[in-house]
């Protein structure tokens, strides 16, 4: 494309690349706990007695709600297909077509209400908004105990992807596991997405959500848990351990964040040339480079960051009026984000990981609460905050990660300790994306249960090192 | 380190690596300056048939009360994102604003009002290498004696040709409008393939150059052998690849968006004027329009998320637009915001009140809207980056040009190319105004001085060409 594009490309790409990781910024202040309030209007002075109650709830969506949707579906506006082109210009219009007709047709989002509702849920009032989660207990014998973990989701995803996975974590026995393997799951909708609360004032990125759910687990009364994340959930989940690592038993994620400051440029050198004077092993090499390859798929993926970051509201409009128009989007991620060479098929390959049903009940969860415009918003909070500079704090408490091939982006395992200075676990995974909990729901149960296991072991039986 | 010498230590690396690079590539890599081969291109379905329809048709805009219907409906049942606390147009297209745009949209609105304002225009239609090519030629009414030179006038993205419409009369019609009998004009406003009533390509491949093709082919159909022609957005690449490729029919090359050119001493030019100006012929308004580089940089990169993603998964945004009114509303005319001046954002309209109008701008989105064409013009930036592409705009961008050229640099357009630095493609530029108020889409929001701008340069292009026909 002309070298003299390539140089402007490349430079720009590092120019953006250094803005992001912060390394133009002073070196991080510590975190801290702020003020945060939420709600409509200023914040009121005294609260009611029962302000900080858990209401179980169910999804019930009314029925309005319902027939609005399939008047929508039942008058969709195209357009014409271009020849020869799958999902290299983005969603592919008369795949589009096959989704519209199944939704419109076919789906039962009652059905799907009573999946999602056999899972316990729940909502909380904090600093101002209600926050949603789903609360799965195990059910155990006398004397077993349960390790409580939190596990936060990302964007454009939501506590749907976990359903599979949560049954592995409160029933380790029925699927593959001991019983030494129970967890206690809690899992929450970042504010602004699906049923929690949208977050009524500016600046809600991912040291506020780390702040409300600390408040989350301390109100439902744990005083240490496991936290796993993957996409905004890993930077929220790490913001949690860096804010207060005291609480934070364990620290799992399925994209990790590091920050190698200036020593980036210099190892990815080193290592192109040298793999292993880098600590790369092969399968790191094969996912590293060439670097041509992940700048190019960086570029052609990240339009959507762009726009979200930059200004969110303006495409939030037409999202959140158009139920083809929120698939199309949504739907692109789940099938290039799970392995990019889906982009020359022409269904995405989205129907060889997911059914048809698990896709829509994942749009559903935007459309029927009407939370795509502010999902979006989160981008731009992301940059406008210090959420970015957050990365330059290694994590302290013991870590874990889980390495999929096709997540977007790798990090290999000697590179890990730069942002997570405790690693006591990291599998290189040799197949699944950036959903693993919806794609490979298994694998990643199995990690996170071989994750807690080192952890709980590095407690000894002698006297534990006081916090 | 302070955050500010961060940035300046960075912008300082960046000058000195961009200088050594390019001063080495410069001396070690000659730039070929031919012009590039084009290919000729059949876009309809299938083969060329060995005999095409020639004929110009008129065209009039009569959209059915189906459609309308349909809008109503749609804009009835808008689903409208949760409103945001202390925010205005900073994130995006103001909530507020949209909410009174939608109301009027609905409830007010005359479409069949603004659809006579537009046929009040000479529509036609005509099919050009498979692809009906709609534009408007509006002739001015000429007295024996008087001549009118012929127009060809060039819109880009969300543009249309109905950005023109205050224009035209202006100048079709000068003796009305504070000019002379010198300054008739005959007018012809094209349709980008995909935009207004032109036909999509349904191949790929169809951007800038190719619709410079095009429109070469329209103006020999319709017989003119010599004409001027003017751009903005990606009007101008396109009018620049027209003087490129056949610098013997255009008579003058007007721009009010001119982004520079790729030539390596442009790009050392700009480094070393950050930080000597003088060194790089820089007044210091021209400094302060180009530079701080970074804040430039920023900015650029705030406003250009719609053209990431349009580059490079149309499809992915276009489902949503084409099936959403007031999303297409948003898509579109956010920019008629923040590119008619940035401050805007902190305005509850965007501004938008301020040089236009309710019913003007609707009639922009109602263009998209009824002709079904969103998508393929949000497909015009990805054919642009296409490995075969870039380097037909690149050369566009670096061949010098010699015919008599003219920019307009308005106040608010989205890039500042000093005087200085354009001499070195636009070489016989005959005129440069720094005009006092105005933005990217300056046809719409202050069409008398554009006007006048082009009446200027066109006598002076007139007198050129009559000392070259002397000699």
């Amino acid at each position: 494309m002309g070298w003299k594009i390539t140089t402007l490309i490349v430079l720009v790409a590092v120019a953006t690349g250094l803005i992001l990781s912060g390394v133009l910024n002073t070196p991080p202040e510590p975190l801290e706990f702020q003020d945060n309030y939420w709600g409509r209007g200023a914040k009121p002075t005294s609260l009611p007695k029962d302000h900080d109650k858990i209401q179980q709830i169910s999804i019930n969506i009314p029925d309005a709600t319902l027939v609005d949707l399939n008047d929508r579906l039942k008058n969709v506006r195209l357009f014409e297909a271009l020849e020869d082109v799958e999902f290299q210009y983005g969603t592919r219009v008369d795949y589009m077509k096959d989704v519209i007709t199944y939704w419109r047709d076919t789906y039962d989002w009652r059905k799907q209400e009573a999946y999602l509702n056999t899972l316990p849920h729940y909502k909380t009032n904090i600093e101002g908004i209600d926050l949603h989660f789903i609360h799965a207990k195990p059910k155990l014998k006398p004397g077993q105990s349960a390790k409580p973990i939190l596990i936060v989701h990302g964007w454009p995803g939501s506590v749907f992807e976990f359903y599979k996975m949560i049954p592995m974590l409160v029933d380790p026995t029925s699927h593959g596991g001991s019983e030494d393997d129970v967890f206690e799951v809690i899992a929450p909708s970042i504010p602004g997405y699906g049923f929690s609360e949208i977050p009524h004032k500016k600046g809600f990125d991912e040291i506020a959500a780390a702040q409300m759910f600390h408040k989350l687990m301390e109100r439902l009364g744990f005083e240490k848990f496991y936290v796993q994340g993957g996409d905004w959930g890993s930077m929220i989940t790490r913001n949690m351990a860096v804010l207060k690592p005291s609480v934070i038993k364990g620290l799992h994620t399925n994209m990790p964040n590091v920050e190698m400051g200036g020593a980036y440029v210099f190892y990815m050198m080193l290592g192109s040339v040298a793999p292993s004077l880098a600590g790369l092993t092969e399968e790191d090499y094969k996912r590293v480079y060439p670097v041509s390859r992940q700048l190019l798929f960086t570029l052609q993926e990240s339009g959507y960051f762009h726009l979200q970051a930059s200004k969110p509201d303006t495409v939030g409009f037409a999202l959140n009026d158009s139920p083809v128009g929120l698939a199309a989007y949504i739907l692109e991620k789940f099938s290039t984000w799970t392995n990019p060479a889906n982009r020359d098929l022409a269904d995405g390959g989205l129907e060889k990981y997911y059914t048809k049903d698990e896709l829509l009940t994942s749009v559903m969860m935007y459309w029927v609460t009407g939370t795509i415009p502010s999902s979006m918003r989160f981008y731009k909070e992301t940059f406008a905050g210090n959420a970015l500079v957050t990365i330059g704090h290694p994590v302290t408490v013991p870590s874990g990660v889980a390495a999929f091939p096709y997540e977007l982006s790798h990090v290999p395992e000697s590179w890990c300790p730069w942002g997570y200075a405790n690693l006591v676990h990291y599998t290189t995974m040799s197949t699944g994306g950036h959903f693993p909990a919806f794609e490979q729901p298994a694998l990643l149960a199995e990690d996170i249960r071989a994750f807690a296991r080192k952890v709980e072991a590095l407690d000894t039986p002698k006297e534990k090192t006081p916090q | 380190m302070s955050k500010m010498s961060h940035k300046t230590w960075f912008g300082v690396v960046v000058i000195v690596s961009a200088i050594v690079v390019g001063f080495i590539l410069n001396n070690v890599l000659n730039e070929p300056l031919e012009v590039p081969q084009i290919e000729d291109v059949y876009w309809g379905e299938g083969e060329r048939p060995t005999k095409e329809d020639t004929t110009v048709r008129k065209f009039v805009l009569n959209v059915s009360d189906d459609v309308l219907g349909d809008l109503k409906h749609r804009l009835e049942r808008t689903r409208f994102p949760d409103s945001f606390h202390g925010v205005q147009w900073e994130y995006g297209f103001g909530l507020d604003y949209m909410k009174e745009l939608v109301k009027y949209w609905r409830d007010d609105f005359d479409w069949r009002k603004q659809e006579a304002l537009v046929n009040s225009f000479d529509h036609y239609k005509t099919t050009i290498d498979g692809l009906e090519l709609h534009f408007l030629h509006v002739k001015p009414k000429l007295k024996p004696g008087q001549k009118a030179k012929p127009l060809l006038l060039a819109h880009g993205w969300p543009g249309s040709f109905f950005e023109f419409y205050k224009v035209i009369p202006i100048l079709t019609d000068p003796l009305a409008h504070g000019g002379t009998e010198e300054d008739f004009f005959e007018v012809i406003v094209p349709s980008i393939p995909g935009f207004g009533f032109s036909q999509p390509a349904s191949k790929p491949g169809l951007e800038d150059s190719a619709t410079a093709v095009l429109y070469l082919k329209l103006m020999e159909r319709l017989g003119f052998d010599g004409y001027y022609v003017q751009g903005g957005d990606h009007g101008s690449v396109i009018v620049s690849v027209m003087a490129m490729l056949n610098p013997k029919v255009v008579r003058g090359l007007h721009l009010n968006m001119y982004t520079g050119n790729t030539e390596t001493s442009f790009l050392i030019k700009l480094l070393v004027g950050s930080v000597f100006p003088s060194l790089a012929g820089l007044s210091q308004a021209d400094y302060n329009k180009v530079y701080p580089l970074w804040d430039r940089f920023l900015w650029i990169l705030s406003e250009t998320g719609y053209l990431h993603i349009q580059a490079t998964r149309p499809h992915t945004i276009g489902h949503g637009i084409v099936d959403s009114p007031v999303g297409m509303a948003a898509l579109l005319l956010e920019k008629y915001s923040s590119w008619t001046n940035p401050t805007f954002a902190h305005l509850p309209d965007g501004g938008l009140e301020k040089h236009f109008t309710k019913d003007e701008l609707l009639t922009i989105v109602m263009i998209y809207w009824v002709s079904e064409t969103a998508v393929s013009t949000l497909r015009l930036y990805r054919e642009t980056i296409s490995d075969r592409k870039f380097p037909i705009i690149s050369a566009a961008h670096s061949i010098p040009i010699d015919i008599p050229s003219a920019i307009a640099d308005f106040p608010h357009e989205l890039f500042h190319t000093p005087e200085p630095w354009c001499h070195s493609r636009l070489r016989n530029l005959l005129q440069y105004t720094t005009m006092p108020r105005g933005g990217h889409f300056a046809a719409l929001e202050v069409p008398e001085l554009f006007s006048q701008d082009i009446r200027d340069f066109a006598r002076k292009a007139e007198a050129f060409w009559r000392r070259q026909s002397k000699e």
